[in-house]
């Protein structure tokens, strides 16, 4: 079920970052983008710990609390007794090795595809990011996110 | 297309297939 929610939850995502491409409007559509990673680094890592328990190097015991953790954890500290949430670099990482090992059978660490894409478009996602070009919005925001760009 | 939405829609492209093949790929782990 978990795997239908995160399907539903990328396709949202996928059609909100289309969406917001014909709205020409790059804030949402960046963000769409990036929850669009974080669903993926989601799925890799359950992929990653499942893979972990056929080969024997963790027992069902930690695969069930991992799995707690990915359905369940929050930082709010209003809600007690919940589990710490998975750090999202951390799932990035597993996704990546689940994605090396198992889709373009390098080693696990080869590449770090979906991480290191994440931590470029994190720099888009901020309101502090090259701050003039974005914050006067032209006619076409997109202009903007292109001088930006040039400016980096 | 400016080159900023190219950009953006090239990282999707970059997620999109990667959660396809994890999607299918999960099966493969769980037990029978």
């Amino acid at each position: 079920m978990f795997r239908q929610v995160l399907l539903h939850r990328a396709i949202g995502l996928f059609e909100g970052a289309l969406r917001a491409a014909v709205d020409e409007n790059p804030y949402s559509m960046v963000l769409n983008i990036r929850g669009h990673f974080e669903t993926t680094a989601s799925l890799g890592y359950l992929c990653r710990r499942l893979q972990s328990l056929k080969n024997g190097h963790i027992t069902a015991e930690t695969v069930d609390r991992n799995l707690c953790a990915q359905l369940l954890a929050t930082r709010v500290e209003s809600i007690r007794e919940v589990p710490e949430p998975i750090n999202i670099l951390s799932a990035l990482e597993h996704a990546d090795i689940a994605l090396n090992i198992s889709v373009l059978g390098a080693s696990p660490r080869q590449r770090d595809i979906l991480k290191s894409s994440y931590e470029y478009l994190c720099e888009f996602c901020h309101p502090n990011f090259i701050r003039t070009p974005l914050l006067s919005i032209s006619i076409n925001p997109f202009q903007s996110l292109d001088s930006a760009m040039d400016n980096l | 297309m400016s080159d900023g939405e190219f950009m953006l829609i090239g990282y999707l492209l970059i997620s999109a297939p990667a959660f396809v093949e994890l999607y299918d790929l999960l099966p493969e782990f769980l037990p029978s």
